[in-house]
């Protein structure tokens, strides 16, 4: 095991998984099963097969009557949830766990954090690092994330007062524009048909042409700003992944 | 780390017998090139003998190394897992003949299980290959037949038919292609804007009139162009359909053993 933990250690994550499975495979009376388990899953999470590492995580917590490192392989799983982005099954699965080890509430809760900062939700997340203690870095990075997301509510009343406003919000000129100069041509298409007296022209052009656009504007508005929000998520979790020192996923 | 792989070497788990077994082990569960390692390390002990370097010699077609050369010579069983590896990456093999007229043993049935395979999925198949479909047993073959028929003789729709439909009549290209929701659609706002134009040009209004035209051959041209790209997305997502099924069935029933199944037989 010590061969494999050494090719582990020196980023030689398939040689060292093939030791832990060398191990495992002569390995009848199953002395090593835990160890092996979660090397194997260790490996194959450093190499980004996270459903196959979950599998392994999931053996070695099986594999063991020792809750302490039941506890270590649960984690493992915790943190392969929240790189899937599968955080449905996070909460779950943190929220039963929590029952079982509940002096580990503090571990929990700083997992929680990751996980909510993985969502983008940011005031969910500080929260939870607050309650975890020693992650001051983190919260700070919560703050600062909070302050240059954008607002979807804003943005969407915006929008909905004066179409592509709430683009211009979310920094962008040129679309706008054209959005507006759509909605302007429906809105004098239709008040020009109810003139006539067509009101069934007016209602057609109220759908079709004036509704339409007003609806793209909003509906645009939205994707742009959940786009932007996701940017800066993303800008701000490869930070964490090159400058962060702290545990992580 | 040097003194943990010195230790570790001289573990019984590195002994001959143990790096031969753990070496078929990794090839049973896809990991062919540490397999390989694991023969390769018998090189220098009795075990190295004609079944291990044929085991090396599979290991690497395995793994895929295209510029292979065979330690155990000219084997018949390397023909048939380079045959089924190059079917299973590319969808087609050289076929070498004499293999599967060899009598008796499961390897000459299993090369010409491959070649009717093969041929199968390329749509073209002897006669007297056709016959020995059987090999699959009775539900492997009735769903090989079918498949082979869909591609002999696709359910093929045309563009151009589609388009041309579709300019008669918006809408009856997508009824051509199965698409019904699209179609209806069609037909109602090309109706409607059609409509509106004639009834603002009849009455005198024709700013909307033209207004109103312009809007129903946009969609009518969307229509057309939407209709020829249905009949494509028709053919292309039949095709699609066949080869999916011919590779469920494949890898749910795989009808080939695995070529160290072969040698374990022997």
């Amino acid at each position: 095991m010590a061969f494999a933990d050494s090719l582990f250690g020196e980023g030689e994550f398939y040689n060292a998984f093939i030791e832990a499975e060398r191990l495992s495979f002569f390995d009848t009376l199953k002395t090593h099963a835990h160890e092996s388990y979660l090397l194997r899953g260790k490996c194959l999470k450093e190499t980004g097969q996270f459903k196959a590492a979950r599998k392994f995580f999931e053996d070695a917590a099986l594999s063991t009557t020792d809750k302490g490192l039941k506890f270590q392989a649960e984690i493992g799983i915790l943190k392969i949830l929240i790189l899937e982005r599968r955080f449905r099954q996070f909460d779950e699965r943190s929220a039963k766990l929590e029952q079982v080890f509940p002096e580990k509430s503090r571990e929990f809760a700083y997992w929680k954090g990751w996980r909510h900062i993985f969502a983008g939700e940011w005031d969910e997340a500080k929260e939870h690092l607050i309650k975890a203690a020693n992650a001051d870095d983190l919260i700070a990075l919560c703050d600062s994330a909070e302050e240059k997301s954008y607002s979807l509510t804003l943005g969407m009343i915006m929008s909905a007062l004066l179409p592509g406003s709430g683009q211009v919000y979310a920094g962008e000129y040129i679309n706008p524009v054209i959005t507006l100069a759509w909605v302007a041509f429906g809105s004098w298409l239709v008040a020009d048909a109810i003139k006539a007296q067509r009101y069934f022209d007016a209602f057609i052009e109220a759908n079709y042409v004036l509704l339409r656009f007003y609806r793209g504007n909003l509906s645009y508005t939205y994707d742009l700003i959940e786009r932007r929000n996701k940017e800066i998520k993303n800008d701000i979790l490869r930070f964490l992944q090159n400058n962060y020192k702290g545990p992580k996923p | 780390m040097v003194a943990v792989t010195y230790l570790s070497a001289q573990s019984p788990l590195f002994s001959p017998e143990n790096r031969f077994l753990f070496g078929k082990h990794l090839l049973k569960t896809g990991h062919a090139e540490k397999s390989r390692e694991e023969f390769r390390s018998l090189s220098g002990t009795t075990l190295f003998d004609s079944k291990t370097k044929l085991l090396i010699d599979l290991c690497g077609i395995e793994a895929g190394d295209t510029a292979i050369e065979f330690l155990s010579g000219a084997n018949p069983l390397l023909c048939y897992a380079k045959g089924k590896k190059d079917f299973e990456t590319n969808g087609r093999f050289d076929f070498v003949p004499g293999i599967a007229s060899h009598e008796g043993g499961t390897l000459p049935v299993s090369y010409l299980k491959l070649k009717i395979l093969s041929d199968i999925k390329s749509g073209s198949i002897a006669k007297e290959d056709l016959e020995k479909v059987y090999l699959f047993g009775e539900t492997g073959s009735r769903f090989l037949l079918e498949n082979l028929e869909k591609r002999v003789d696709p359910d093929e729709k045309s563009p151009l038919f589609a388009g041309i439909l579709s300019a008669i009549f918006p809408g009856a290209g997508r009824i051509y292609t199965g698409d019904y929701g699209e179609a209806v659609a069609s037909m109602v706002l090309t109706g409607i804007f059609g409509y509106l134009a004639v009834s603002n040009f009849i009455d005198g209004y024709p700013r909307s009139g033209i207004i109103f035209s312009s809007i129903a051959l946009f969609f009518n041209a969307g229509n057309i162009y939407g209709s020829v790209l249905s009949a494509k997305t028709y053919n292309r997502e039949a095709k699609e359909r066949t080869d999916k099924e011919f590779l469920d069935f494949y890898y749910r029933e795989k009808p080939l053993p695995a070529p160290l199944e072969i040698v374990e037989d022997q």
